[in-house]
């Protein structure tokens, strides 16, 4: 069973087996919100481990007023976010107003055939949400955290954080439904 | 005596058809927020429902679902966890090497003006011909301190800037 409190404490005391312990527990955190947020898979792991030490020096701030894991998201979430601002020009794919006509550059999966190969077109289709849409998607869905929690996490307001998690979802289920439709599943 | 169990169990089995049409005639009659909704709340059920009767934005919602709460067939190599730990520990250990050089740097600058000190002290005359003889090199004193620090300075923020730097030169 893991301690939050009691690893902490000891990471604190420089235990390097407890901060190891840290690491075990949340890499699929990290990996989930970077692996979606990053579109360059090759620096995907460089990044999470960027997150780690960042978690370790910053370690001694975290006061337990929230979850430890809402906080590594957090802290998962802005290195993200900054490294899309530096190596995109100062450009992250921001959500436009009129999102109900967003075009999707991958149109048609024709040559899908397998519930798995759909499950991949459905991954590039989220990759190709802006960054936003991206995180509510991934910290609700795979990380299992509540609007609340992706609040705090983001800094967004929650009733912005529903909109597009419904927004999200239901321009991703159009896109389905075609697939659907042609009964190809 | 088989007679009321079996008749229990066609009961029972017509009670669970009979919620599961229920739930489909629901699904069909929803829109989208409510079905989001109900799919949050009961989860995915795909395998569970029959294609031919719910509606298409149903079945799409469910499929999505599906997919959106599935791992990543891809993750972190195995020993992540402990590369990253290694990682942390040698930078830990810069930082303490830094410091030991800083404190021993300022140790041997106390040491310098305490003898300084003391030598006003104890042989007067011998006092300003040691302050001459400090102030004489005291360019050569100050730039071997200043690059000493600057070389373990550079070194750290380049370590700790390799992963950003390194990716910007791939691009």
């Amino acid at each position: 069973m893991f301690n939050e409190k009691e690893v902490v404490t000891k990471i604190l005391k420089g235990d390097t087996r407890a901060f190891e312990l840290l690491v075990k527990q949340y890499e699929r955190l990290v990996f989930h919100v970077i692996n979606r947020l990053v579109r360059d898979h090759d620096d995907v792991q460089d990044i999470c481990q960027e997150v780690f030490i960042k978690v370790h020096k910053g370690l001694f701030r975290f006061n337990f007023q929230s979850k430890l894991s809402t906080w590594i998201a957090q802290v998962t979430y802005f290195t993200a976010i900054n490294y899309l601002k530096k190596y995109n020009n100062g450009r992250t794919s921001e959500f436009t107003d009129d999102m109900e006509n967003f075009h999707f550059t991958n149109e048609t999966p024709e040559q899908l055939l397998t519930k798995k190969e759909v499950a991949n077109y459905v991954e590039e289709l989220i990759l190709q949400l802006p960054e936003s849409y991206r995180t509510v998607i991934t910290l609700y869905h795979l990380n299992e955290f509540s609007c609340e929690e992706i609040g705090e996490i983001t800094g967004m307001p929650e009733g912005t954080i529903k909109n597009y998690l419904f927004r999200a979802r239901k321009l991703l289920k159009q896109k389905i439904e075609v697939y659907l439709k042609n009964d190809m599943i | 005596m088989s007679y009321p169990r079996k008749n229990e169990m066609n009961k029972a089995a017509h009670d669970s058809f009979i919620t599961f049409k229920k739930q489909i005639t629901i699904m069909k009659k929803m829109d989208d927020e409510e079905l989001q909704k109900w799919l949050e709340e009961n989860g995915p059920t795909s395998g569970k429902t029959n294609k031919e009767l719910i509606s298409d934005d149903a079945r799409a919602y469910q499929f999505l679902f599906d997919v959106l709460d599935e791992e990543p067939a891809q993750g972190l190599p195995y020993d992540f966890a402990a590369k990253v730990t290694r990682k942390v520990q040698a930078e830990a250990k810069r930082t303490s090497e830094l410091r030991y050089y800083i404190i021993a740097i300022a140790v041997v600058a106390f040491a310098l003006v305490a003898i300084y000190g003391l030598l006003l002290l104890v042989k007067p005359a011998a006092g300003p011909s040691y302050g001459s003889l400090l102030f004489q090199y005291k360019w050569i004193l100050i730039l071997v301190v200043f690059s000493f620090l600057t070389i373990q300075y550079l070194d750290q923020v380049l370590v700790k800037g390799n992963i950003f730097k390194r990716t910007a030169k791939i691009k």
